[in-house]
């Protein structure tokens, strides 16, 4: 009598058939094989049940092979739909227990079937089967970024980003001396700019040589040279030049053939700039400290539109390099967070200013410091006046400042906003007072606009100016709204109306919007739960904090919702926010305009179990909102 | 039908003799028996051509369905090494060459060890005539032996149990399609046979909703439609 086995091909089919999904991608192929020679494959007609809590200790692990398999108890609309290649039950095999929810066929559904023994025996055997059973939502949030990284990897062509014209990367005007200037000077010049080099040029402004710190050491100081020197006696004659159309490549090769650190660019004969080889490794690797100095070292609104697209350049390569959503979205906002205050300092430097307390605060995605590549301006102005008659003509010069302001940042690529929530908005720009009686009446009222435009406004974080300002409105707002559960009540009410896209028949429900169909709307439907929920809690518990994750910690301590439950959260949080940020990415390098409409169809197959169970992060959520809020 | 009714004697070495022996006295299965407690061996077989009285049986693939499951871990492929010509009459009356030995061996091997796996059945095949008559002539060739056993074609019972399909499924392919039946890549007997026993465990749920209980019940359904049943 032959021994049972499997037939070879059908080893090689099933071993091949797994592959397509987590953990089995990662596997090791002796595990995989050994698994699959133990498998069996069962047949179930849709409305089929597959397991129920009163079978006991589940004898099988199953794998969908093909169909779907519902899990949920009757109770709860908390229905999960499990696809092609997702196991179960995990919890209830890993615990030995019995499982908590019925689990039935969606569709007619083949699924494979290991015996409980053999899924022991595996977990002893494969780390990484292990790793994932144990770890399921954290393991397949890594192995998500882990796809970023090497999508992005491909991409990160540095050869395009040196393609880039010389003269695109200069971020200041040149240093430079006549000859016949004493080294003295020169070198006050370069330490007073910060520069490491300067160039020497005639009267006609053409360049005649170039003096280096590091020349400085072998030329000046070693020799013992006095500083009366005229820098023409130490320059480095007849320098190195390129005209500022030539690339980065060029000026790369260059520096390294001649082992030289800097280079002089010309246009039309004339000094046109100093291109140093940090300039050149900050394109290669735009740092985070090279936009910042940027920022602050600009002089005009036009140094600030580079600066602006420095800083999307930079969250694009830092989306490249696997930065987290979290710190990305925080980075980017803190960056843009610079550029608007250097914009207000030099706004304000050019037009008169009344001689009050005032204070710049950012509003919407932006208070909440998760702006994404796609966002126009949300802003406003609070304000004080020592004299009530003061009120409409302080106004006034405020308003014509803020209007410099919105202008200014559209220019960096902050579009203005379409529903007019600017500073530069007489409604939007108040004294303090008014400020509480606005919000009061919002709370009072609660009708849909005001909610909306809570959702906006109770977001706000001072930017610039008199801080003390927006602290005092945020701790008057904390004690307005706890004396208002039924505020509370109408958000959380309207706060549930959108309703996470799971579907019942297919896994997500899709627009059926004729701009954008088959689509999902990743802010509205994605992060809009999540944002909507930790503000309630924030506003409820009087936490001061405007970021969605912050807020949910926060709460979570004060409301006592267990840690895990609230990392989850967070977790789901920003993976969608990641999701976003890689889709208008997607979007941008094919010259389309930003957006939040994906294709789900469009993702990976893991991307798509994990958006699948950041939405269900998002029916718990707002299960727990509705607990504690609608009653 | 054309058949080899007159059956050489094949002188079998000790071994080969006793294995056959033992197949020869291996219970069967009762026609009364559930169909819920029958193992089912889901074959196919490749041949040289579509004439499975000449044509070369090339590989068997097969699988066990028990329980209501495909059992992967329970399943059979083999190769049949043996060249195009040889025929019971070369083997009498020639004298075998060392390489036609081998093979003829090997595809005795071979059918051995799929008559072993089978036990006796009940074989479901997709146009099990077709299958059925390929294994008996080579089992009758090599071992002078005819498999029994109860057969039943998918391909019959399919169209009984799926009326509404009946009219546009004709092959395997297309009851895979109309069921909408996801297999691996079929390019091996064995992958056949899996995607035959796929279809078959389908048709297994069907019947106990129609109510149809036993192995005697469901070749009554067959037989119905002037199908031999053996």
């Amino acid at each position: 009598m032959t021994t049972a086995a499997i037939a070879p091909s059908l080893l090689a089919a099933t071993v091949q058939d797994l592959r397509r999904h987590a953990p089995f991608s990662e596997m090791e192929a002796a595990h995989l094989e050994w698994m699959a020679g133990r498998l069996q494959l069962a047949y179930y007609p849709a409305g089929a049940v597959v397991l129920e809590p009163d079978a006991g200790m589940p004898e099988w692990f199953y794998v969908v092979k093909q169909g779907s398999v519902e899990a949920g108890g009757a109770a709860e609309d908390s229905v999960i739909k499990l696809l092609a290649g997702e196991c179960f039950p995990l919890g209830a095999l890993l615990a030995g227990r019995p499982v908590a929810n019925q689990f039935r066929a969606a569709e007619d559904s083949f699924c494979y079937l290991l015996a409980a023994a053999d899924f022991h025996a595996l977990l002893e055997q494969s780390a990484v089967f292990r790793d994932f059973c144990t770890r399921r939502i954290a393991s397949l949030l890594e192995q998500s970024q882990k796809a970023v990284q090497s999508e992005y990897a491909l991409r990160q062509d540095e050869d395009s980003r040196l393609e880039r014209s010389l003269a695109s990367i200069l971020s200041r005007a040149p240093v430079s001396v006549p000859r016949g200037t004493p080294l003295s000077l020169a070198l006050q010049a370069m330490h007073d700019e910060r520069v490491g080099s300067v160039a020497i040029t005639d009267e006609a402004d053409r360049p005649l040589g170039i003096l280096t710190l590091k020349d400085v050491l072998s030329r000046v100081t070693l020799p013992g040279l006095p500083l009366e020197t005229p820098i023409e006696k130490v320059m480095t004659a007849e320098p190195i030049a390129l005209p500022a159309g030539a690339t980065a490549r060029e000026a790369l090769l260059i520096m390294a053939r001649h082992g030289i650190h800097h280079l002089l660019l010309v246009a039309d004969g004339r000094l046109a700039g100093v291109i140093s080889e940090k300039n050149l490794f900050a394109i290669k690797r735009m740092s985070v400290q090279g936009v910042t100095n940027a920022i602050a070292n600009a002089a005009d609104t036009e140094a600030l539109k580079r600066a602006g697209r420095d800083i999307a350049a930079l969250a694009h390569s830092l989306l490249a390099q696997g930065m987290q959503a979290e710190t990305l979205t925080e980075l980017i906002a803190t960056l843009n967070d610079h550029l608007t205050r250097r914009l207000i300092e030099l706004e304000t430097a050019a037009c008169a200013l009344p001689a009050v307390r005032w204070c710049w605060m950012a509003l919407g995605s932006e208070g909440r410091m998760e702006q994404t590549l796609a966002t126009d301006q949300d802003n406003a102005l609070i304000f004080t006046t020592a004299n009530e008659a003061d009120l409409e003509s302080v106004r006034e010069q405020l308003i014509t400042m803020a209007r410099r302001i919105n202008e200014g940042l559209d220019a960096c690529g902050f579009p203005l906003c379409k529903g007019f929530i600017m500073a530069s908005n007489p409604k939007w720009c108040l004294s303090a007072e008014e400020w509480r009686s606005q919000f009061s009446r919002w709370i009072d009222a609660g009708g849909p606009e005001e909610l909306l435009n809570a959702s906006i406004f109770f977001d706000f974080r001072p930017l610039y100016g008199a801080e003390a300002l927006a602290a005092e409105l945020r701790a008057w707002l904390a004690t307005k709204i706890q004396g208002n559960p039924r505020f509370l009540k109408q958000m959380t009410q309207n706060a549930l109306r959108n309703v996470p896209p799971l579907g019942l028949v297919r896994d997500f429900v899709l627009s059926e919007d004729e701009m954008h169909p088959h689509t999902l709307d990743l802010k509205l439907n994605g992060s809009m739960p999540f944002v909507d929920a930790a503000r309630i809690f924030a506003l409820a518990s009087g936490q001061s904090a405007t970021g969605t994750a912050q807020r949910l910690k926060q709460s979570g301590q004060a409301l006592r919702i267990p840690g895990e439950e609230v990392d989850s959260w967070v977790q789901a949080f920003h993976f969608i926010q990641l999701l976003r940020l890689r889709h208008q990415h997607g979007r941008e390098r094919k010259g389309l305009a930003p957006d939040n409409h994906l294709n789900p169809d469009m993702l990976s197959v893991l991307d798509r179990r994990i958006l699948k169970e950041a939405f269900r992060q998002a029916r718990k959520l707002q299960a727990r909102l509705a607990l504690d809020y609608e009653r | 039908m054309i058949w080899p009714f007159s059956r050489p004697r094949i002188a079998l070495p000790q071994a080969a003799a006793s294995r056959l022996a033992a197949l020869k006295a291996a219970p069967r299965p009762k026609p009364q028996t559930p169909l819920s407690e029958l193992r089912w061996v889901v074959v196919d077989v490749e041949t040289g051509g579509l004439n499975p009285h000449i044509d070369a049986l090339l590989s068997i693939g097969a699988v066990e369905v028990r329980d209501g499951r495909l059992k992967l871990g329970h399943s059979f492929e083999a190769g049949l090494l043996q060249s195009a010509v040889t025929s019971h009459e070369n083997i009498l009356v020639h004298g075998l060459t060392h390489s036609q030995q081998l093979s003829g061996r090997a595809a005795r091997e071979a059918l051995l060890d799929f008559a072993e796996f089978a036990a006796g059945g009940p074989f479901v095949a997709f146009h099990a005539g077709f299958d059925r008559t390929a294994l008996q002539v080579s089992m009758q060739r090599e071992l002078g032996w005819n498999l029994p056993g109860h057969w039943l074609d998918a391909a019959v019972i399919a169209p009984l149990l799926f009326p509404r399909l009946a009219g546009e499924c004709r092959s395997l392919d297309d009851w895979m399609h109309a069921l909408a039946i996801q297999n691996f890549s079929r390019h091996s007997a064995a992958a056949d046979a899996a995607a035959t026993a796929q279809l078959w465990l389908i048709l297994l749920d069907a019947a106990a909703a129609q109510r149809i209980g036993t192995l005697k019940a469901l070749e009554n359904l067959a037989s119905a439609r002037k199908w031999l049943v053996t």
